[in-house]
């Protein structure tokens, strides 16, 4: 197969509107929950609210894909999966959890090579508190957070 | 005729310059695709977990919801006491190099350095290769902006195939910054 890295295709969760404003990306994905928030700063779209989700068609064409987000000590569990299961990923459904010690943005949540015959959906769910009891009930409720700043996605036909 | 033989020689070159079945892709160490055991706790680092640090920001003046500045890394160190603490990831592809620096990176504008000693382990359907593949080696202490980091081991010129290869620490002090593996893509 002919391989074309050297034009990724770049998806963002937001988008500026005809005024200027940053907002949501509709076209990104089908977004379902109250909590997806824009963050200017970051320019990413996070949510904190449990069982937020988002429905992202792939397309066809694609040979890899990078989902990214930030991870930080407010960050949750999230589960993904990818419909139909891709030969090269060991679990096509799974949670993962979007916890460390200091904040860093854009960083690789689900990287994996695809059949670029196949036609994938992912779906992302986010599941709330990562787990990890701080023996305070506030830190507790506040360690929820979930965002996305792109997917890259590498296709045969581009380039 | 000479049409011709000029359109073959073109179709040459360029079927020369697109194909490439596997390219090298680089995920660091806080990438999810990461696999750390035991997890990630800087509590216990000393007793085989993992601790992600960055180099310019110090535990010492830790406070929850400081950003990441500097070189981001995962360090762990080997206690004989207990199980070595691996990382290790998942992929399609020919290979996998993990990279580095012996010892501990520390943070501020000096580091640590030290000694380090690695195993590579390899996981997969109908794999009959090398196991506890090890390597070693030695940091020595110099100024941040001097170091690099260096490979920590490493597999290479397997068969097109589904992994799951893992570093573990077998003594001494690791600091892991990133994996490079050969992913195929048909």
């Amino acid at each position: 197969m002919e391989v074309a890295r050297q034009n990724p295709v770049f998806r963002s969760p937001v988008k500026d509107n005809e005024l200027g404003e940053l907002v949501r990306n509709d076209d990104f994905g089908n977004w379902t929950g109250s909590g997806w928030t824009v963050v200017p700063e970051s320019r990413v779209l996070g949510t904190n609210i449990q069982n937020d989700s988002v429905l992202i068609d792939l397309g066809t064409g694609n040979y890899w894909m990078n989902l990214k987000g930030s991870v930080g000590t407010y960050g949750s569990v999230f589960r993904y999966a990818l419909s139909p299961s891709p030969a090269m990923l060991y679990d096509n459904a799974d949670t993962r959890r979007t916890y460390t010690p200091w904040e860093v943005s854009n960083v690789s949540l689900l990287a994996t090579t695809l059949n670029p015959d196949v036609r994938y959906t992912l779906s992302l769910e986010t599941l709330n508190n990562n787990g990890w009891d701080y023996g305070v009930q506030e830190l507790n409720d506040a360690a929820n957070w979930f965002d996305i700043s792109s997917i890259e996605l590498w296709n045969k036909d581009t380039g | 005729m000479l049409n011709a033989m000029w359109a073959f020689a073109l179709a040459l070159l360029l079927a020369v310059h697109l194909q490439a079945a596997t390219i090298p892709i680089t995920l660091d160490s806080f990438s999810l695709n990461a696999f750390y055991s035991p997890g990630v706790n800087g509590s216990l680092v000393r007793t085989g977990a993992w601790n992600a640090s960055f180099t310019e920001t110090s535990w010492s003046t830790y406070v929850r919801g400081t950003p990441g500045v500097g070189q981001g890394y995962h360090y762990a160190s080997y206690n004989e006491t207990r199980d070595p603490p691996y990382v290790m990831y998942d992929f399609y592809g020919t290979g996998i190099e993990f990279f580095g620096y012996w010892g501990h990176l520390g943070e501020g504008k000096t580091m640590g350095g030290g000694a380090g000693a690695s195993s590579l382990f390899v996981q997969a359907a109908g794999y009959s290769g090398a196991q506890n593949i090890r390597f070693k080696g030695r940091t020595t202490a110099r100024t941040m902006n001097t170091a690099q980091p260096v490979s920590l081991g490493q597999v290479k010129g397997l068969t097109a195939g589904f992994y799951t290869i893992g570093l573990r620490v077998t003594d001494g002090t690791i600091s892991f910054t990133h994996a490079v593996f050969d992913a195929d893509f048909g």
